[in-house]
């Protein structure tokens, strides 16, 4: 077995140029591989964190009713008492709790449909982080009547500004249209353009007095301390709340979109890899075809001299795997440093931007890569390896060692 | 005791087009400890003779029989596997493996045969000596000449404790002094250790050196003598 690797190894550097040339293109293909992986997997991991921080929280509850129909009626059963024994867990970093409803903005000339977002304010903050993305003007917590925050985008369209009144329209639970005037306190950007243009926050206070139902809600909405106990919490809550009309979810399931990104993202890095695999594989075994043609004679006499077929299908594949690991070790480590890098000092993306921002990425991301990743690449590196090395062990297994050893070279 | 007997040994090559009668009915048996020499113009079918005792290649009538088995009866990895343990190789040509040293070159077989280390190591350094390279056991193939090559692939043979010791030609690419040089050493080896050698040259100071010289024409025997006259030169 030693002496099987040994010889494998030695036979390497018998040709070192071609070895070499092999070794360089794995290298490139495991660099680049590592690369985009580390990309794609930063814009996924930040898309997620950004989905989570800002939007959706890590577990949403609604009751039963709404998840059937999304109307503002629908409200989770004891809203207040719940949000305050959620708050209360020590799992919990902050929770918040807020009424939903479909409805319209106009400002002077202009109209617009909405989601509008009826929140409390400092609890709002604490679990979705909405004041710091203010870019304009105040929060809601101003000592105002009705302040509103709308997004950037909305504001562009409906011609209007920070100060200025809108008119929200919506139905309430009685089934009768309600217009109140609303002020603008502020603007807010949000990664994912839609969201600008759709969503306006207001005070749940005021919204639930407005729609009939003061002080109730029909989405809460939980972040916890440590994201990785977020099954052993759901699925605690879950049970805390059996029987009752309420739904509790994490991040996922309530916002199959982000799920739907990470297959995809997941999907394509999965190609990707397997491209570049492939394409090394041709290399590979193109490279081992050669070494094994010159070799006729040398391994005629091996198997002459008593090598069985196993040690020298054995000896090829070894051949062939550490030709393949020398290579895509040298890729990885290459890739690992400038994956460094490029977490030091910022990718930009703004070319794509335009196209990324709509799923919910960020302009300049710093790519890492989990070490699971390379112990993956190595393996899938490996397992090409040893399939790209069983064309060329079958052809020396099936020399014959007496005509091999008649040939001339 | 026989070690090899051939019955009736023929070989076809090409029987569907151009038909090439390499052996017509060779029967020959081999005594343990002999030095044979199988000589005959080229194309006489000494390789051929050769390859089939060896195993490496089928008769297509006839058989071979070494001590007892019928080696064309073996297929695949039992033939390799008789061939392990029961014959020692020496080709004309590139017979070590060039990525490894002489050393282990020799100890290569015995590796094969999973023989335990210390008994690799004595008999690695016990062989060399004996082919008088205990100063070349790091040495590659490219390193040393072609005698030395052939010296330890002399070593190498019988390394695995063979039945027999099969040299085609094991001094066609030597100038003469390598080629008595590794004749000698053949010839200690079989005194030494009554191990059997066979081997085929159309070398006349070859030729000299062996104790019955078989000679081959057209596939047939046409002589089988014993020399009582060998000259040694330690
Ligand atoms: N693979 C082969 N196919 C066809 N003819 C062959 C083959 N090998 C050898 N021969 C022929 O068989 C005859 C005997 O060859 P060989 O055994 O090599 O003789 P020698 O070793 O005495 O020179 C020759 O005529 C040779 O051309
Ligand atoms: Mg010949």
């Amino acid at each position: 077995m030693w002496m099987l690797l040994k010889i494998a190894w030695r036979n390497i550097w018998r040709n070192p140029t071609r070895s070499l040339v092999v070794m360089f293109s794995l290298a490139i293909g495991v660099w680049a591989t590592v690369f985009i992986l580390a990309i794609s997997d930063s814009l996924h991991a930040e898309s997620l964190r950004e989905g989570i921080e800002y939007k959706y929280g890590h577990v949403q509850l609604h009751s039963r009713a709404y998840k059937k129909r999304q109307e503002l009626g629908n409200t989770v059963p004891d809203a207040p008492e719940l949000l305050i024994s959620i708050q209360e867990a020590p799992e919990v970093e902050a929770a918040t709790a807020r009424l939903l409803t479909a409805g319209m903005i106009a400002s002077a000339g202009y109209s617009s449909n909405v989601q509008i977002r009826g929140v409390m304010p400092a609890e709002e903050e604490a679990t979705t982080l909405l004041k710091t993305r203010l870019t304009d003007g105040e929060y809601l917590d101003v000592d105002r009547r009705n302040p509103i925050i709308i997004g950037e985008k909305l504001m562009e369209k409906l011609k209007t500004g920070v100060g200025k009144k809108v008119v929200l329209t919506f139905e309430n639970t009685a089934s009768e249209l309600v217009s109140t005037s609303f002020r603008i306190a502020g603007t807010f950007t949000a990664t994912q353009v839609r969201d600008e243009e759709t969503m306006v926050f207001v005070r749940k206070e005021g919204l639930s007095r407005l729609a009939g139902i003061p002080g109730e809600a029909n989405e809460l909405v939980a972040k916890l301390k440590d994201p990785r106990k977020l099954d052993t919490f759901v699925s605690q809550l879950k049970g805390r709340l059996a029987g009752q009309e309420i739904v509790v979810e994490d991040w996922e399931q309530a916002a199959p979109d982000m799920a739907m990104v990470s297959d995809m993202i997941f999907q394509t890095d999965v190609i990707v890899t397997i491209i570049v695999l492939l394409a090394l594989a041709f290399g590979i075994v193109n490279t081992m075809l050669m070494a094994v043609l010159e070799r006729f004679k040398e391994l005629g006499i091996l198997m002459a001299v008593g090598m069985n077929k196993l040690r020298v299908f054995a000896m090829i594949v070894f051949e062939t795997t550490l030709l393949s690991l020398a290579g895509a070790v040298g890729g990885m480590a290459f890739g690992f440093l400038t994956v460094l890098l490029a977490n030091y000092t910022g990718v930009n993306l703004s070319l794509f931007s335009e196209g990324l921002s709509g799923w919910g990425f960020k302009e300049v991301i710093h790519p890492e890569l989990e070490a699971r990743v390379y112990l993956i690449i190595t393996i899938a590196v490996i397992i090409t390896a040893v399939l790209a090395s069983f064309y060329p062990a079958i052809r020396a297994l099936a020399l014959n060692p007496s005509e091999a050893i008649r040939k001339e070279i | 005791m026989k070690v090899i007997e051939t019955r009736n040994l023929s070989k076809i090559y090409n029987p569907d087009k151009v038909p090439v009668h390499a052996l017509n009915g060779v029967n020959l048996a081999i005594e343990r400890g002999e030095f044979t020499a199988i000589v005959g113009p080229s194309g006489s079918g000494k390789t051929t003779l050769l390859n089939i005792i060896g195993g490496l290649d089928n008769p297509t009538s006839g058989s071979v029989v070494v001590e007892g088995t019928e080696i064309a009866k073996l297929e695949g990895n039992a033939l390799i596997n008789f061939r392990l343990h029961n014959i020692g190789f020496v080709f004309q040509a590139y017979n070590l493996i060039p990525v490894l040293t002489a050393k282990e070159n020799v100890e290569f077989v015995m590796l094969l045969q999973t023989r335990p280390k210390g008994e690799r190591e004595a008999r690695v350094i016990a062989l060399l000596e004996a082919v008088g390279l205990s100063d070349k056991t790091d040495k590659r193939p490219s390193e040393l000449s072609g005698g030395q090559q052939q010296r330890v692939a002399v070593a190498r043979a019988l390394a695995s404790k063979p039945k027999f010791v099969l040299a085609d030609e094991p001094t066609a690419n030597l100038d003469s002094i390598s080629a008595e040089n590794l004749l000698d050493i053949m010839l200690k080896l079989n005194q030494e250790e009554n191990m059997t050698f066979i081997f085929s040259t159309h070398d006349a100071r070859v030729i000299r050196r062996a104790r019955r010289v078989v000679t081959l024409e057209d596939g047939r025997i046409k002589k089988d003598l014993v020399q009582n006259e060998v000259s040694i030169n330690f």
